[in-house]
């Protein structure tokens, strides 16, 4: 599957639509190619094998939205989206929001096309076996590696022609600590790679991920309810942009509900906290070249030493506010480094939680939030204490963020995101 | 593409082998603020196939059902197989022989409705909550619909094919009445297609009208206290409770990757009023949100009993994990996507009835709160849970009192069942539940009130 592959059927959609009479198009082809090995308690079980396309066919008549996804590309099919598309656009009502991208163009091949079947399976095998040995508290619940090229064109009838094809591996590990009867919490760890040179173990953050898993065996409940300091570890720093993001998105901003509204070029965080989506950053793995709307991708702004710089509004969203779009989907999240150790931002922690993951749901529209510390522990004195149990956080978002107080000079890149360790203050700790 | 098509491709399977053709069709209307913000419609089909050798699968798949496509699908899944046979070495002995049959077309025998005239629906909706609700920021509403279509022949001779549909028709609103904005939803309909369940706006006038009354009070309502509290679960919750903190750790393939629910089985776990099942396809005589007849490893699906008078007796299984633990496989194997391989999962999870009075069961409580409705919820190998709480309200000397915002709660799932004290004696369904344990599947989960103690955090 090559890039000229999908722009002929990309093409003969953009014909079909064409046919509709309809005042604005689009097509989307889109195909995933994916070789995908799981593992399930400790072995090999499944080799799963896809080559999954599907193209999305958009109309807008008379200021009237269509969207049509199919993924039969035969020319029956392809025709008889078009007209669906059509029929679902005379049956809604008019919205002088929608609208689509102007003609830009676009033509990039990554690298990483071709999965190493027998690399992949080595490299499993490899880290398996590493974590009997250096880690033999270790159960693997459920591992998956896989290898997905994605290769997408995107036209519209303002002229847009853009395509891309990528190609990443990924891999996700469930684990717990075992010993006797004692079992820890699961423990998740996701990474994307552009390619398998390095053993597994041996990734930036692996084995500290696991020594940490082992360590959260026994467990203990956080005495009482205090008002302290939480240090997020770059996977809860990851959860915690993703909830601050929403906010900036079409659905909270058109809707007027963003705590965020209103706050462009104001400041919502200490100086020392600068985020920007970088889909297009060489170092992540897992970018993307073109965004939804149809805009090739571009790194934004989002916080720039504090100051909120950039919501992550689409062309609907843009129309509907009256705020600037941007090109670009979000994620890809990159945090600056910051200029404190961990070891030392620990140190000054007199009494606090280290957070490795937060269970819970998305905070209101007031910013507040509450859920469950998982696989974190306790720091009193600047010391890391016992794992955690039973032990609940709640805050408000917005306070949060300006209440950061140290964001570290260790930054973790797992492939979709690269960020830091980050302490903020003025966080209840609560336990049974 | 019906079994009796897929049939002739049996002569193929040279090792165990599974051939399904599935088709999801997805129809999508949002409404937002009364724009019509996403109209799509969205479908999915292909074949898979699946091939077991010696303890390991090999599974591919391709979006045509063309001759030379199904035999792509085979061949490939089969060279799959073997590829990760010579580098496993598992040497497992063949799967337990099971086979099943069943037809089964639950699509709407009302006259269909076009598209416009289901945007039609929700902009009456629409104009009633502008007409006769005050002090609201937005409101949205989402119509979603999903018709999964799956025929399935295997080497064991299973046949089967089902047409099990879902429509939901998701009500978010936030109100600025109080000292600041509150969100609360809404979630109309359950199986069954639009037709089934939409249709007529004066049906739902009613029940918007109570919808906008639990978001006013919400509104004016108070921050929970933090800490431990007598608590009375609302069937909804208690359902979401069922399938997170006691459902997933009684899955067979989680049990094996370290939940500690095994260690439990054939021990108490909870009160003897405490009875919870994985129902295959009908309970107490009613047919459940996500009936499965046959699953998608061609076996028959079966009731499993999960916990009987508070003693933990079950646990759900494919054919893989039932030939590993030496039982009968329940029909637990599910696939989201034509292009998904099937999983340990969920179907109807629910505690049953109990004897107690709702009333007065709130009537025991001298102070603690009545939680009605859940936005999320997770737990893990631990039984330790947490459920985010949208909707709820005081008790006070054994009487509701003031709305609650938003809060959560937490606890050890056994401990949680230990301290059950009172069980209603109604039950209700859920029916919109999305289970996302790799691949994002319906389940329905259900149960009645329950009287136990949680962990409440507050502000």
């Amino acid at each position: 599957m090559g890039n000229g592959c999908v722009r002929d059927v990309a093409s003969r959609s953009m014909k079909a639509l064409k046919d509709t009479g309809a005042d604005k198009y689009s097509a989307r082809y889109r195909v995933t190619e994916k070789h995908e090995i799981n593992l399930e308690n400790g072995a090999f079980t499944l080799y799963r094998k896809l080559f999954a396309p599907e193209l999305t066919m958009s109309i807008i008549n008379e200021e009237r939205l269509g969207s049509v996804t199919v993924n039969h590309t035969e020319q029956s099919s392809v025709e008889a989206a078009a007209v669906l598309a059509m029929d679902l656009s005379h049956s809604s009502v008019k919205d002088s929001s929608n609208d689509m991208p102007e003609g830009n163009t676009l033509d990039r091949e990554g690298t990483g096309l071709l999965p190493d079947m027998d690399l992949m399976y080595d490299r499993f095998d490899q880290l398996i076996k590493g974590l009997k040995k250096e880690f033999p508290l270790i159960a693997v619940e459920q591992m998956i590696m896989d290898h997905t090229v994605l290769t997408e064109n995107y036209l519209n009838s303002n002229g847009a022609d853009l395509c891309s094809r990528r190609g990443v591996y990924a891999t996700g590990i469930t684990s717990v600590a075992k010993k006797g009867d004692a079992a820890s919490s699961f423990s998740h760890l996701y990474m994307q790679l552009s390619g398998l040179e390095t053993p597994l173990l041996d990734m930036p953050g692996v084995r500290s991920f696991f020594s940490d898993v082992e360590k959260t065996l026994h467990p203990v409940s956080f005495e009482g309810k205090t008002l302290g300091t939480a240090i997020l570890t770059p996977q809860c720093v990851f959860q915690f942009i993703n909830f601050i993001s929403a906010y900036l998105r079409d659905r909270w901003l058109i809707s007027g509900s963003s705590p965020y509204k209103g706050k462009r070029g104001g400041r919502i965080a200490p100086e020392n906290l600068s985020l920007r989506s970088e889909p297009l950053n060489p170092l992540m793995a897992g970018g993307y070249d073109i965004t939804r709307d149809g805009y090739p991708a571009e790194d934004i702004d989002v916080i720039k030493g504090g100051i909120l710089k950039n919501y992550i509004l689409s062309l609907y969203g843009k129309n509907k506010t009256g705020l600037e779009n941007v090109r670009n989907d979000g994620y890809a999240w990159v945090l600056d480094k910051g200029t404190d150790r961990l070891s030392d931002i620990i140190a000054a922690t007199e009494n606090g939680v280290i957070i490795s993951r937060f269970a819970g749901g998305h905070p209101n529209e007031n910013g507040d939030f509450s859920g469950v510390a998982k696989n974190s522990f306790i720091v009193r004195n600047g010391e890391v204490k016992e794992a955690l149990k039973e032990t609940m956080i709640s805050g408000n978002l917005l306070d949060m963020m300006l209440g950061i107080n140290a964001v570290s000079v260790e930054r973790l890149n797992s492939g979709y995101s690269i960020l830091p360790w980050i302490s903020a203050g003025g966080i209840t700790i609560s336990g049974k | 593409m019906l079994p009796g098509q897929l049939s002739e491709y049996r002569k193929l399977f040279a090792e165990y082998t599974e051939l399904r053709y599935q088709e999801n069709r997805e129809r999508d209307i949002h409404l937002l603020n009364g724009d019509v913000s996403v109209n799509a419609d969205k479908t999915k089909g292909g074949i898979s196939a699946r091939v077991y050798t010696n303890g390991v699968w090999g599974f591919a798949a391709v979006t045509g059902s063309q001759d030379d496509m199904v035999k792509e699908a085979i061949r490939s899944a089969t060279e799959n197989a073997h590829f990760l046979d010579a580098r496993a070495n598992r040497n497992i002995m063949p799967l337990p022989a099971v086979s099943g049959e069943s037809y089964h077309d639950f699509s709407t025998k009302q006259q269909h409705r076009n598209r416009k005239e289901k945007i039609g629906f929700l902009k009456e909706l629409d104009s009633y909550i502008q007409k006769t609700c005050k002090n609201i920021l937005s409101r949205s509403m989402a119509l979603k619909t999903l018709d999964m279509k799956k025929s399935f022949i295997n080497s064991d001779g299973s046949s089967a094919y089902s047409m099990v549909p879902r429509s939901l028709l998701i009500l978010s609103m936030t109100s600025i009445s109080g000292d600041s904005p509150t969100d609360l939803f809404e979630i109309f309909g359950g199986f069954g297609q639009y037709e089934d369940n939409f249709g007529i706006p004066d049906d739902f006038f009613e029940r918007i009208d109570l919808f906008y009354e639990s978001l006013r009070k919400k509104a004016e309502g108070v921050y929970p206290e933090t800490g431990e509290h007598d608590v009375i679960l609302d069937s909804e919750i208690t359902g979401v409770f069922a399938h997170e903190a006691i459902g997933h750790t009684t899955e067979a393939d989680i049990v094996s990757g370290g939940s500690m629910t095994y260690s439990y089985m054939g021990k108490r776990i909870g009160s003897e009023k405490l009875n919870l099942s994985d129902f295959a396809n009908t309970a107490m005589g009613r047919q459940c949100p996500v009936p499965v007849f046959v699953d998608d490893e061609g076996t028959p699906a079966v009731d499993v009993a999960l916990v009987k008078d508070g003693i933990l007796c079950g646990m759900m299984h494919n054919k893989e994990s039932a030939m590993k633990y030496d039982v009968p496989p329940t029909g637990n194997a599910r696939a989201s996507e034509y292009d998904d391989e099937p999983l340990i999962r969920m179907r109807n999870t629910g505690f049953l009835p109990g004897q107690d009075k709702l009333e007065d069961m709130i009537a025991s409580i001298d102070k603690g709160y009545y939680l009605m409705r859940s936005s999320n919820g997770q737990a893990d190998s631990t039984s330790e849970f947490m459920f985010g709480v949208i909707k709820g309200y005081e008790i006070v000397k054994g009487k509701l009192g003031r709305a609650i915002k938003d809060t959560t709660i937490s606890g050890m799932g056994f401990d949680m069942l230990g301290s059950v004290s009172m069980v209603s004696d109604e039950m209700s369904w859920s029916s919109w539940g999305m289970c996302g344990k790799k691949q994002a599947i319906p389940v329905g989960f259900g149960g009645p009130s329950i009287k136990c103690r949680v962990n409440i955090g507050g502000r």
